[in-house]
């Protein structure tokens, strides 16, 4: 079998990868190991409107969206209280950078069928297991099913956080337990009316609620909520390594966050209808792999394109615009006839030029700060107690403001540790 | 020899559990349709049945069937016809069948596969009522067949696991019951199958006169709970055993020997206790 281009996993970054090509003419070859593309993804979570719209514009009226984001809260979860932070705004949902609550099963499925649209051929039930290699160059791809050999021209490795091609091409190492969190996440029933009284939204506002602290037992990650239309998305998102250490099941975090006594009567009278998991690169600038070889690209999550930086977290957006990217510099590549690691250049470039990369290196010193356990434990007790402490009506006679502050810190943490701390927040922001 | 094979598409049962009519989630275009699995077993038996110059083609009638009919195509069929209907019905057996026999009379056969039974509806008579259109002997449940000189031979299954041997008179249909194939298209058939075109035929030009619902679905409901067996403690007891069991849930304790001592002693209690049971002589 023979193809131009080849693109290896049907998630965000290999179909728009693959729309890019098949609308300049290239009719890529899809290949997606789930029966469907979007049968095997999950997320929380958000779609960062813009990189899409840019290729598909004004998608979110014709995708299956679930509600528009109008309001975030973050909020610090001690043992048994909790602070929030809380967000409305008319501008958080204004298009075209809103961000869209989605259920990817749905949706991936809706972008391949934009893919097909456009010209790309999308072959399900079609699992990758290795690169062909000719004169030390990638030439093709090897599908688990019998006379399965494609060669190809290029090859995209779109395959998601685990990159097995990746790691194939040399590009990087196998994935190590420090660099990816594991996320878990339930799926509630609850009728439309429910949530909008209870998350006080109306037509198809919704709701990112994140949590940290109490919600993963002082793991290093976070807990979070999404409203649906007719449902809530909700999960914890825990380092791999400090799970491992911690001897923790996620799925038992999960159950304790679901009965916080802050989060609990979010979820009330909500019944299960999905339980997934999935795992997510944080490994950051640091751990950015080679993004090109021979007749080779990765892209999205595979090259570990995700930005973490404690409030925010985006993937989807940083996959689109890879995916973008990568075609681009194939069509480029193409017309030079030169898919070398040279030829194929641009993609880089391209990355750098854009917000993906210049995101992953203003936030790089992130991964540091984030990993620090006592953003998870002491720092959350500290902020609950010191506002319960400001709170509190006399007698006994109140203490000032910044002595309550420094008091409810400094019962649980050392300068050192202080210090280390903001200075690494700083320096991460 | 002219095979037909029927397929259906059923919905993949990953659609979310607890949803029903009514239910926001219960959305049929949105699910994935796919070909319902004993008909991939009718497909397995139409290629064995095929030989060299024989052809294979598939026919489906339904709103979601595209996908199981490239399965077919995947699995051995030469060709794919999709019965379409433009009021997008939701049809019921006899309805269905009489479209599929007017559309098989017009392709021309030798035999009809399809298989035993639809996992989505639990139907078993849509072969029969096929086989009645079309007014073919009917053969079922086959677990195998193959060609002979002038004919094929079936082996139906009967009761206790015993197996029978059936020659129709030719053509006839065969209920097929089993399991898809078990190794998977190549990639080029694959490949084939996903991009080859379909032919769509408007039931409308079949001449099956009106086509109209005859069932209407007015619900679907969960299954009834089984009713739980509760344990009755015996009347005879006193009112105090009586009111031990109903709280220990009537749970009878095991009866135990304990052997204590050396291990040696217990080692002889137990061959002892062993002895007298007639375990062991
Ligand atoms: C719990 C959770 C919450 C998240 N929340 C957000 C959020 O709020 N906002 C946001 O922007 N991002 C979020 N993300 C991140 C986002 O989901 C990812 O960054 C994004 O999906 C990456 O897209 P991708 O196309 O690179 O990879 P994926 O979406 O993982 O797609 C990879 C595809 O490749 C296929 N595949 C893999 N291996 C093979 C193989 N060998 N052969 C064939 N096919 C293969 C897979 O089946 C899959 O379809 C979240 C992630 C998780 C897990």
């Amino acid at each position: 079998m023979n193809a131009d281009v080849v693109i290896v996993g049907a998630g965000p970054a290999g179909l728009s990868a693959a729309i890019t090509l098949a609308r300049a003419g290239v009719r890529p070859l899809v290949l997606e190991r789930g029966l469907y593309p979007g049968a095997k993804n999950m997320f929380g979570g958000v779609l960062y409107g813009r990189a899409l719209h840019e290729m598909l514009p004004a998608f979110w009226e014709r995708a299956p969206v679930e509600r528009r984001l109008t309001r975030r809260t973050f909020t610090l979860l001690s043992r048994d209280a909790a602070v929030s932070l809380d967000l409305r705004s008319p501008r958080l949902g204004a298009t075209p950078d809103a961000g869209w609550i989605i259920a990817r099963s749905r949706f991936d499925r809706w972008l391949g069928e934009e893919a097909e649209a456009a010209g790309a051929l999308i072959v399900p039930e079609a699992t990758v297991d290795d690169l062909l290699w000719e004169g030390g160059r990638v030439a093709g791809v090897r599908v688990r099913r019998e006379e399965g050999e494609v060669h190809a021209r290029v090859v995209v490795a779109a395959d998601g956080a685990l990159s097995l091609l990746a790691q194939r091409a040399g590009l990087r190492g196998p994935v190590s337990s420090d660099t990816v969190a594991l996320a878990v996440k339930e799926v509630l029933h609850l009728p439309r009316e429910v949530i909008e009284t209870r998350f006080q939204l109306r037509d198809d506002e919704g709701i990112e609620s994140i949590f940290v602290g109490g919600a993963t037992g002082g793991q290093p990650g976070g807990g979070f909520l999404y409203t649906l239309c007719e449902g809530l998305a909700v999960g914890v998102i825990v380092r791999l390594d400090a799970l491992v250490a911690g001897r923790t099941r996620p799925q038992d975090l999960l159950e304790a966050f679901k009965t916080h006594p802050a989060v609990a009567p979010l979820l009330a009278g909500g019944t299960a209808r999905e339980y997934s998991a999935h795992l997510i690169p944080e490994g950051g600038y640091a751990e950015l792999p080679r993004l090109v070889t021979d007749g080779f690209l990765v892209a999205g999550d595979a090259a570990g394109l995700v930005a973490v930086n404690g409030i925010h977290f985006e993937g989807m957006n940083l996959a689109i615009a890879s995916g973008i990217a990568a075609a681009e510099a194939i069509l480029d590549a193409r017309e030079r006839a030169d898919f070398s690691a040279a030829g194929l250049d641009g993609y880089g470039r391209r990355l750098r030029d854009g917000f993906v990369l210049q995101d992953l290196r203003r936030f790089r010193h992130a991964a540091l700060f984030l990993r620090s356990p006592r953003l998870y434990r002491e720092y959350p007790e500290a902020v609950c107690d010191f506002l319960e402490r400001l709170y509190r009506p006399s007698p006994p006679a109140k203490t000032g403001l910044w002595r309550g502050l420094v008091g409810s810190l400094r019962r649980r943490l050392s300068w050192t540790d202080l210090l280390r701390d903001a200075w690494r927040m700083l320096r991460s922001l | 020899m002219r095979l037909i094979v029927c397929v259906k598409a059923v919905p993949d049962p990953g659609i979310p559990v607890g949803a029903g009519p009514g239910d926001p989630s219960w959305d049929p275009a949105s699910w994935l349709w796919d070909l319902n699995p004993p008909d991939g077993a009718a497909l397995t038996v139409a290629a064995c049945l095929r030989g060299t110059e024989g052809t294979v083609t598939a026919v489906s009638v339904g709103p979601h069937a595209a996908r199981a009919l490239r399965r077919a195509l995947a699995w051995g069929a030469d060709r794919a016809v999709l019965l379409v209907d433009k009021g997008g019905l939701d049809l019921d057996i006899v309805t269905a069948a009489r479209i599929l026999s007017a559309a098989i009379g017009r392709l021309g056969f030798d035999a009809v596969l399809c298989g035993q039974a639809a996992v989505d509806s639990q139907g078993e008579s849509l072969p029969a009522v096929l086989a009645g259109f079309l007014e073919c002997p009917l053969i079922s449940p086959v677990v195998e067949a193959w060609r002979e000189a002038d004919g094929l031979v079936a082996r139906t299954r009967l009761p206790r696991g015993r197996r029978a041997l059936l020659q129709p008179r030719l053509p006839a249909v065969l209920a097929v019951e089993g399991a898809p194939p078990q190794v998977d298209a190549t990639l080029p058939v694959y490949l084939q199958a996903l991009t080859a075109p379909l032919e769509a035929w408007d039931i409308s030009t079949l001449e099956v006169g009106a086509v109209a619902p005859q069932v209407t679905h007015l619900g679907l409901g969960a299954p009834r709970p089984r009713p739980k067996k509760i344990f009755t403690p015996d009347s005879r007891l006193s009112a105090a055993e009586r009111l031990r069991q109903l709280m220990t849930g009537g749970r009878v304790e095991k009866k135990t020997d304990l052997f204590t001592g050396t291990a040696a002693q217990a080692a002889e209690h137990l061959l002892g206790a062993l002895r007298r049971e007639g375990s062991i002589a």
